[in-house]
């Protein structure tokens, strides 16, 4: 393909880089050097259904795409450094060093977020929400030695619910690997993650509340996740909704409105949302579901979300092309899982308990920002979440898909600076509460929940649920990082 | 509830039209030759025919399936793409439909139609 053809195929991006320009004459835009490739990929890109657009060219053609691309689109493009680009071995080593040295208020780095993967193994597919492993959510509460790993909740019909484990599980040596003080990650990673279904691991563990511990096998299974559990609570909060929200995954639209069509018909007056092993994933989820807790007279005409790029893309999407324009609250389904167009379910609520911790993130923090932004009250309960008000649109060069951040999202009051995270009793009120393993999800007298519950009846210090946990370090765990198997490219436990 | 079994040959058919007497339908006692055939109709009806990942129940609850792109987490652990803006057409969603004594999985996208081998399946 010629450079002509190719850069036909690509009227939208050059437009919007025409609008946009480039910092200067040194740096041209990222559509000079796309696609010129040292390896050529043949066959149809999945993300086109197209054939390659790749032309032979050389490892500096390469890199200067790396350094057009961020300086087209990186939010902070300004801060970046420039070191010699002669001396990177590769583009991946290039663009590791092209962002912001710059840190927070709480002295983290500002960007924490800028990623390579390679291009096929990020495009492939999988059945929404499937992945192999036994059905087990994992907490790790400490990575290294003396590591600590717990199980944050079992799905019911999955090969850890079969063999009786349950939340509150401590897992002690993998495959006979000492799990908390073991050198042999590998193995144990291995188990934590196996790579495909039928694969049988062995496990020490030791059951919430025992003092003994027992071996058993587990089988993986390729398995279909539940995004969206609803517990009901019983009286005297029988007209509190709690919902466990672990995925913005595309199953997780049909699931939300379900559940929240349950709600609406179960009359409840307020909503505990639990998001403490919420990630993120599609935004416009996440817009629906701020739409349904909200309702339409609280958003009708609201901006959900709307996206800032750099300096140069003040009008302009400078990926898509399009006009930027505000995320609105979704008051329909996007056809994620449900045909397009449906009308949403809504509860009306002005205020809504959130349960969060460190991995509490990106999409489910801005559902807590977007609420906020029409003044529906969040009480946050928990721990200060990750902070990432920031996306990316990956971009495929030659067979490497970059991240870097593009954009920054802000709530219909303008709002989206939290890039150290949202801390209870922080942006909103709230209080600090460990994640307490000693209780199952959903049980009143689990210490996230029975804060937000005893919230309600006026104890804002939540002094009451920290007591109670305050007796079990198990009941008042604080830093733990879920982590689910994921194609093994992860490392779950570290040396 | 009427129960069909269906073996044609998957290669043989592949069809965009819309036949009579379709109706939407749902997968009932899964196998593994079931779930290997739908597996392997729904790769082939993706541009780069690559494998995909289906759970025991593909297609038996709602008789759709919905592929994504498979999650990424970073050295932290978080979600890599947690604010994710999506795009139009990412996602690829297949239904089921009995078609006479046929089961066949459709290709929303493209309304193409898949025949099945080896799976049982009742109107939804």
């Amino acid at each position: 393909m010629t450079h002509a053809t190719r850069a036909a195929s690509c009227t939208l991006v050059l437009v919007a880089l025409a609008a946009c320009g480039s910092d200067g004459p040194d740096i041209p835009p990222a559509e000079r050097y796309a696609n010129q490739c040292v390896t050529p990929r043949a066959g149809i890109d999945p993300q086109t259904g197209k054939a390659y657009l790749d032309e032979a060219g050389t490892l500096l053609d390469e890199k200067h795409w790396v350094r057009s691309w961020i300086n087209d689109l990186y939010l902070w493009y300004r801060e970046v450094p420039d070191p010699d680009i002669a001396t990177f071995d590769n583009a991946v080593d290039y663009f590791a060093k092209l962002k912001t040295s710059a840190i927070t208020a709480s002295h983290k780095p500002k960007d924490r977020f800028h990623f390579t993967y390679d291009t096929a193994y990020w495009n492939s597919l999988s059945a929404s929400g499937v992945e192999a492993g036994y059905g087990v959510q994992w907490v790790l509460a400490a990575t290294t030695p003396p590591r600590e790993l717990v199980v944050g909740f079992v799905q019911p019909g999955t090969p850890a619910a079969d063999a009786g484990i349950a939340r509150g599980a401590e897992v002690l040596a993998i495959d006979g690997v000492d799990l908390v003080n073991g050198s042999d990650v590998d193995t144990l990673n291995h188990g934590l993650s196996p790579p495909a279904a039928g694969e049988s691991h062995s496990f020490v563990i030791r059951d919430g509340g025992a003092s003994e511990t027992r071996t058993v096998t587990l089988v993986s299974a390729d398995i279909s996740l539940a995004p969206v559990q609803r517990i009901a609570l019983p009286a005297p909060d029988d007209k509190v909704g709690y919902l466990l929200f672990t995925d913005h995954i595309a199953t997780a639209e049909k699931a939300l409105v379900d559940e929240v069509t349950a709600l609406q018909a179960a009359g409840i007056t307020d909503l505990v949302l639990d998001l403490r092993y919420n990630g993120g994933g599609y935004l416009d989820i996440a817009a629906e579901l701020a739409y349904m807790i909200a309702g339409p007279n609280a958003t009708a005409g609201k901006v959900f979300d709307r996206e800032q790029f750099n300096d140069k893309s003040s009008t302009i999407n400078p990926v898509t092309g399009d006009v930027l324009s505000p995320s609105p609250f979704r008051d329909e389904t996007v056809g994620l899982s449900v045909a397009a167009g449906h009308a949403l379910p809504h509860l009306d609520l002005q205020r809504v308990f959130v349960l969060t911790s460190a991995g509490t993130c990106s999409a489910s923090e801005a559902v807590m920002n977007g609420l906020a932004g029409v003044d529906v009250e969040i009480i946050q309960i928990g721990e200060t979440t990750c902070g990432k008000p920031y996306g990316f649109y990956p971009a495929d060069n030659c067979g490497t898909t970059f991240f870097a951040i593009q954009f920054q999202g802000v709530n219909a009051k303008g709002f989206g600076d939290y890039a150290d995270g949202f801390t209870p009793g922080g942006v909103f009120h709230g209080c600090t509460v460990g994640d307490d393993f000693t209780h199952p999800l959903g049980d009143p007298a689990e210490a996230r929940l029975a804060a937000a519950l005893a919230y309600r009846g006026g104890d804002t210090t939540c002094a009451t649920a920290r007591r109670a946990a305050a007796a079990d370090p198990l009941a008042a765990v604080l830093g733990g990082i879920a982590v689910k198997p994921q194609w093994r490219q992860n490392t779950i436990v570290r040396r | 509830m009427k129960r069909i079994t269906v073996a044609l040959i998957a290669s043989a058919a592949c069809r965009t039209a819309q036949g009579p007497g379709e109706m939407t339908a749902v997968v009932v006692h899964p196998t593994p030759e079931s779930r290997a055939a739908i597996a392997q109709a729904v790769t082939r009806a993706l541009p780069t025919h690559s494998p995909v990942e289906l759970d025991d129940d593909a297609l038996r609850d709602t008789g759709v399936i919905v592929l994504e792109r498979s999650q990424r987490r970073d050295p932290q652990e978080l979600v890599l793409e947690g604010r994710d803006p999506g795009a139009p057409g990412r996602e690829e969603r297949f239904h089921l439909v009995k078609v006479g004594d046929a089961c066949e999985r459709v290709h929303d996208r493209t309304g193409r139609h898949y025949a099945l081998i080896g799976t049982t399946c009742a109107p939804r």
